[in-house]
């Protein structure tokens, strides 16, 4: 297992369009992926759980993975968190 | 807002609804909001003109769409509307399609939309066996029933 706390920067979250994208980067990868912000926690895969949690500008949520590449799936995905613009 | 009771009281719902594609099925969502005093009629414009240039970017799950767009594109209130359709339609997505379960979204201000309403949205849906009672629902009672449960 591999993990990163990151920060949501983008006015929007990961709501809706940004939400959406950040699902389809995570299905570039194999390993399972979870999104965990305080008690939740969300299949990063999964839009319908990511809209469950909620996450909102400011907020600080860990993405954890787990699997063959779940270094890269980490860090992609919070990479790609930080380019969020919209 | 609460979404449940919201459906319960206005009444926004349509079973088993027959569309020939997603745009008819977008419009039959939005013509409840409508009716609801919800939504311009222009609502509808924005949300399929949003679709061609973005992709579905609303499909919560494999059958399940939750379109909206922005409110300045003619939100009046805060308002759902749900939607089964009798034969689903495709919306372009591999992943979700085909969809016959619409619940169409309008929200007074982004934050509302974001932290209220597709959270109360995703809660719902964030159960199989319901979804599958929703989608074979016949009638409002049947619908109240199964909302009612939760």
């Amino acid at each position: 297992m591999y993990a990163q706390e990151v920060e949501i920067v983008n006015p929007t979250g990961l709501h809706t369009r940004p939400g959406n994208a950040f699902v389809k980067k995570a299905k570039e990868f194999t390993s399972t992926i979870n999104v965990i912000k305080g008690e939740k926690r969300a299949n990063a895969k999964s839009l319908l759980t990511l809209m469950k949690v909620g996450c909102s500008m400011g907020d600080h949520v860990t993405i954890e993975a787990v699997g063959p590449d779940e270094v890269d799936a980490v860090d992609g995905l919070v990479a790609f968190v930080a380019t969020l613009k919209d | 807002m609460n979404l449940i009771e919201h459906l319960l009281t206005t009444d926004a719902i349509r079973l088993k609804a027959k569309a020939d594609d997603w745009k008819e099925a977008v419009r039959l969502g939005v013509d409840l909001l409508v009716a609801a005093d919800s939504v311009e009629p222009r609502y509808f414009d924005a949300i399929i003109a949003m679709t061609e240039s973005l992709g579905p970017w609303y499909l919560l799950a494999p059958g399940l769409a939750m379109p909206h767009a922005r409110p300045e594109e003619g939100v009046k209130k805060d308002g759902f509307a749900l939607v089964t359709l009798d034969r689903p339609v495709a919306f372009g997505s591999p992943d979700n399609d085909p969809i016959d379960i619409l619940i169409t979204l309008a929200a007074t201000s982004a934050k509302t939309m974001n932290e209220e309403s597709i959270v109360q949205v995703a809660t719902l849906f964030d159960d199989e066996e319901r979804v599958a009672r929703i989608r074979n629902a016949r009638n409002h009672a049947e619908i109240e029933r199964i909302l009612g449960d939760i």
